[in-house]
């Protein structure tokens, strides 16, 4: 009997572990989330770092953002560089900037926003020790001198167009601070000049952060206390944010979207993501597989209803890529160019003509959960594949493994991938020079092209440049082109003036906490 | 019926029924038979065995085509079910049922296998653990320690990104993480029969250790083994599950019922059962191992005649 009760019991537990994944519930706060005008955000994962130079994640770069400060910053809602502790920057010659520094501004430890602070935050910056994550940004570098107080000027090895975007990753660091605590000690506990100081950090269950009372600025309106929650779970993450427990939580997945605008004081806001998805066929001559030859990499291109993944596991929420890179808003997209039309038959006859007539076994590596439903997309794209006889070797690959591959080279020859990087094209083509660490095509014309568009000041000459490149990607389809994602958000009605931005960064400077 | 034949079998002068083989078997079998729960539990699992064997009988659609447009339907019952979807179709718009039964024959491979490979080394360590005592015990008894010390997870994904993934593998690891909990049952169970009479009388006429331990303590604590290998067979089927879930296990497009209902899980707030369909059925073969193994512990029980 009682062994009878057990089994039943199990079953019972199985059918619930198995059709029911219930999240967290909201009901009881504890006391640190009850204080008045607190603003509570939801990431994926607790920050590794604070000291926003210590990587570029962004879960680590907008809690970090919040209290250390950059020198210039992208606006997302104008979409332009703007001055945040730099008030004006200027091009003194092809090679140097002037920047002159906000007056007034002190660190939250009384040390003063001066030359010595921002030229100690380069020397940090350029030292590839220190932060080897923007070590492509600082090789452009050449030296920063003082030239008073509140002015500096920054010297570059060569004109360098995207140097404002450069001077948007440059966070200002108080020197003395900085030497008494050392790198590692200053990710725990950073002093800034934002909106927020850090109050208390429980490591992966809360970060706290209250109110800077001095900020330069204007700052937050209504939100004396911030605090960031890490769900890693998409699915507790809703239901947190449903419940209200959260007023902002990030990356929300599409099949939750219409649940959470049916909430009468929620919404989700979809923004363009700089990411772009695409799947790696390698060229490279050390690995051997029929994706060497063109027109097996075109024909692939042919093979993949791109549309109809868009449509139907995105349900309109991705964007079409034209058959090239780079994002319409960006400087050298090119409006000639348009997607490889879905042609099962030409894809076919590409083959045969590339000498696969009964097409080949290939393997295809994909992440699990590291991109939103790159599983599902995967198999997607795995049985139009099989479909003009290309059957795939499916290898799904834990997302450690799977940035370890990529960066290792060891990403080949077919694989699911989606990169962000800045928003510049330059960051976006210079993945695919043959010296990148994860470029797998290796072309002299494409890597000529690419250092051109690097070092070209005038804007329209650099546009030319770029949509030349993306003209010869398109023929020799290095990758299959297939679409931009969406980021979602989960925002409380409560909430204005957070805008996030297509690489996953918003900021708190002027958020609106509604009672 | 087959109540009434086995016991007229067991009646007949010519031998006592433990000393023939055959004649055990059919008792057991009898007895097994005799109650309602078991007669379901074997029902179910007949038909898993046929879904194993033969499942392009049984299918209604290709369990691989995929069809985009036809994304998440809900059973056939429900109020947007689709006639000949029994049970809806998944994220990919390809058929649950049809998935389920092709997902049966690696599932039920993997997870018996898996199990019996842990049972084999798990069995002869805790024997022998048992058994001898002492320093083997001593040795054995670390053995596990240090296995059980190591998150499970963590030590199989760490021999995964060595040896690689692939079926035969993956039984293997699966198997190995199992051993020291079958080991510490079975090391119990030789610990409460090593000093019974019985054992001290085969010794006195001379039996060798090895017969002791396999023709006079194994059958003995086979009720437990058998029973702990039906939980066990369940934990497997999960572990499988979780495997897939991180990119270890069986490899997409391939179905198996732990690998659909983590694909599942994320689009259950639009579609129930991609998830639940596949839950259930892991639930009701669980169970029916589960009520096979207490039948079967009772029915293989040398005592069972006294008790009643």
């Amino acid at each position: 009997m009682q062994r009878t009760r057990r089994s039943l019991l199990a079953a019972v537990a199985l059918l619930m572990a198995s059709g029911v994944t219930l999240g967290s519930s909201g009901i009881t706060s504890p006391a640190w989330a009850q204080a008045g005008k607190t603003l509570t955000i939801a990431q994926g994962f607790d920050p590794q770092t604070l000291w926003p130079n210590g990587t570029t994640a962004s879960d680590n770069l907008n809690a970090g953002g919040a209290i250390v400060e950059s020198l210039l910053w992208t606006n997302p809602v104008t979409g332009k560089p703007e001055g945040m502790l730099a008030e004006k920057w200027e091009q003194i010659s092809p090679t140097a900037i002037k920047l002159t520094l906000r007056r007034n501004v002190k660190f939250s430890n009384g040390e003063p926003l001066n030359a010595d602070a921002v030229v100690q935050s380069f020397k940090v910056f350029m030292d590839p020790k220190q932060a080897p994550a923007y070590a492509n940004y600082a090789a452009a570098l050449d030296r920063v001198e003082k030239l008073d107080d509140m002015t500096v000027t920054v010297h570059t090895k060569h004109p360098y167009p995207p140097f404002e975007l450069m001077l948007t990753q440059v966070y200002v660091i108080p020197p003395a601070y900085w030497a008494s605590v050392g790198l590692d000690g200053y990710g725990q506990k950073p002093i800034g000049t934002g909106p927020f100081k850090l109050l208390e950090w429980v490591k992966d269950n809360r970060l706290v952060m209250e109110r800077n009372p001095d900020y330069w600025g204007k700052g937050p309106t209504g939100v004396d206390r911030v605090i960031w929650r890490p769900v890693p779970d998409d699915t507790a993450r809703v239901a947190g944010f449903v419940t209200g427990e959260y007023d902002f939580a990030t990356n929300i997945p599409i099949s939750a979207i219409d649940e959470i605008n049916n909430q009468p004081d929620r919404k989700v806001v979809e923004i363009p993501s700089y990411r772009i998805f695409q799947l790696v066929q390698s060229s490279l001559e050390e690995h051997d597989s029929p994706l060497k030859n063109k027109r097996v990499r075109q024909a692939l291109n042919f093979a993949v209803d791109k549309k109809a993944i868009i449509d139907s596991l995105f349900a309109g929420r991705a964007f079409a890529l034209n058959g090239q890179l780079l994002r319409k808003e960006q400087l050298g997209y090119d409006p000639s160019l348009h997607d490889y039309p879905y042609d099962p038959a030409k894809a076919k006859a590409l083959l045969s003509e590339a000498g696969y007539p009964n097409g080949f076994e290939i393997v295809f590596k994909f992440p699990s959960g590291r991109y939103a439903q790159d599983r599902e997309v995967s198999e997607a794209i795995a049985g139009m594949l099989a479909k003009v006889g290309v059957r795939t070797k499916m290898t799904s690959l834990e997302p450690g493994e799977f940035l370890r591959q990529l960066r290792a080279r060891e990403l080949w020859p077919l694989a699911y991938l989606g990169l962000a990087p800045l928003d510049d094209p330059d960051f976006q083509l210079a993945q695919y020079r043959s010296t990148w660490r994860y470029s797998y095509i290796r072309n002299a014309e494409l890597d000529a092209l690419i250092d051109a568009g690097a070092q070209e000041i005038d804007r329209e000459k650099r546009a030319a440049i770029y949509r030349k490149a993306a003209q010869l990607m398109h023929e020799e389809a290095p990758v299959v082109f297939l679409f931009g994602g969406y980021d979602f958000y989960g925002v409380s009605n409560k909430l204005d003036g957070i805008v996030p931005r297509g690489d996953q960064r918003f900021f708190l400077q002027n958020v609106t906490l509604k009672p | 019926m087959a109540e009434l034949k086995a016991s007229a079998d067991t009646m007949a002068p010519a031998l006592p029924a433990s000393e023939k083989p055959e004649g055990r078997l059919r008792q057991v079998a009898a007895r097994m038979l005799d109650s309602w729960p078991a007669r379901i539990s074997l029902v179910i699992l007949g038909i898993v065995l046929v879904c194993a064997l033969v499942p392009g009988f049984l299918v209604t659609h290709d369990p691989f085509a995929q069809d985009l447009s036809l994304r998440l339907v809900p059973p056939v019952w429900a109020e947007k079910g689709v006639a000949g979807y029994w049970l809806g179709t998944d994220q990919l718009g390809r058929d649950t049922l049809s998935r389920i039964i092709e997902g049966t024959r690696i599932t039920v491979l993997v997870s018996l296998f898996a199990v019996a490979v842990s049972g084999l080394v798990g069995i002869g360590a805790g024997l022998v653990a048992g058994f001898y005592g002492g320093k083997a015990d001593a040795v054995i008894l670390r053995l596990i320690d240090i296995q059980l010390a190591f998150p499970l997870i963590l030590l199989v994904i760490a021999i995964v990104a060595v040896v690689g993934p692939s079926l035969t593998n993956l039984i293997i690891i699966m198997g190995l993480s199992g051993w020291p909990r079958f080991a510490r049952v079975v090391r119990g169970s030789v610990l409460t029969v090593r000093h019974l009479e019985f054992v001290d009388a085969a010794r006195s006429i001379g039996a060798s250790r090895i017969r002791i331990m396999t023709q006079h303590i194994l059958p003995n604590i086979l009720s437990a083994i058998i029973v702990y290998a039906s939980f066990e067979i369940a934990r497997m089927i999960l572990l499988e599950a979780t495997l897939s879930f991180l990119g270890l296990g069986v490899q997409p497009p391939t179905p198996t019922w732990g690998g659909m209902i983590s694909d599942g899980r994320k689009y259950v707030s639009l579609s129930w059962a991609v998830s639940l369909a596949p839950g259930i059925v892991i639930a009701f073969v669980i169970l029916a191992f589960n009520i096979l193994g207490d039948t079967l512990r009772d029915a293989l029980d040398p005592q069972f005649d006294e008790r009643i």
